[in-house]
């Protein structure tokens, strides 16, 4: 398995043509692909293996304290 | 069926007691959008599902959530580990004392008992699974809200396991709403006719 070295984890959904065709009155989640995982000690410290579901609060910007 | 493992899916060790945080942490245990309500929404909605998938994600996660029911539970009981029943009504606690003594019983932090009304099982896949994901969302916040809460590490690690499994889940529910949409936007048709059509005929 890859291990997360470089930042290749998050490069397949920043990348605008991986969704296409949404439809209106639907709410979408991208599917996830396996690129790389957590050594298991890591993940069960970070609550997960994969480094781009890894969003810990009050670090991620998206989930800050009282924000 | 399921196989008990007996541990805990994250170690809780909490050296010193808190009654206070335990009154805000039940709610986790059998609040609105606790662990209960979680599983057993899951594990409810799991037979109406129209995919295999669908129904696998349900039944694996409905089990993850029960393995943290225990964790809340635990975390409670040993924020309440012998502490004295004066010191347990100082801390807001004393109503509960008078009925449950140290034992872990399933309410809100205000002290609602657990209810099935906090849940839905609607038949319909679509419906369920955005509650699912809402309900994913809704314990992420409850959790952060109780991290706010919180200054104890020993505390405070546990609760930040249990909000990172509820983005992993919401992602998985995610992609069982995909799955289920397109199953049943399929158009349906037949390559040869199906026997219960020909014994009509």
């Amino acid at each position: 398995m890859i291990q997360p070295t470089l930042d290749i984890c998050n490069m397949l959904y920043n990348n605008p043509a991986f969704f296409t065709g949404p439809k209106l009155a639907h709410a979408y989640v991208p599917f996830q692909q396996l690129v790389c995982v957590y050594p298991p000690m890591k993940g069960l410290e970070r609550g997960t293996i994969f480094p781009e579901l890894d969003r810990p609060f009050g670090i991620d910007p998206e989930y800050t304290a009282d924000a | 069926m399921w196989i008990y493992d007996k541990k805990l899916e994250y170690p809780v060790k909490i050296k010193n007691c808190n009654p206070k945080m335990a009154k805000y942490i039940i709610t986790q245990y059998g609040g609105p959008d606790g662990e209960l309500a979680a599983s057993l929404r899951y594990l409810s909605q799991r037979f109406s599902m129209p995919t295999e998938e669908a129904r696998s994600i349900l039944n694996d996660i409905g089990t993850e959530e029960l393995a943290h029911l225990e964790i809340v539970g635990t975390m409670v009981h040993q924020l309440t580990k012998g502490v004295p029943a004066d010191v347990l009504e100082k801390n807001g606690l004393g109503a509960y004392y008078a009925d449950h003594d140290h034992a872990i019983y399933p309410i809100s932090a205000a002290g609602n008992p657990w209810t099935a009304e906090y849940i839905q099982s609607k038949g319909d896949p679509i419906a369920d699974l955005y509650e699912d994901l809402a309900a994913e969302q809704k314990a992420r916040a409850t959790y952060e809200n109780l991290i706010n809460l919180a200054d104890d590490p020993d505390v405070i690690e546990p609760l930040k396991f249990l909000r990172a499994r509820e983005i992993v889940h919401f992602q998985r529910f995610g992609e069982a709403l995909r799955i289920v949409e397109d199953k049943l936007a399929q158009k349906k048709f037949f390559i040869t006719k199906p026997e219960f059509l020909k014994k009509r005929e």
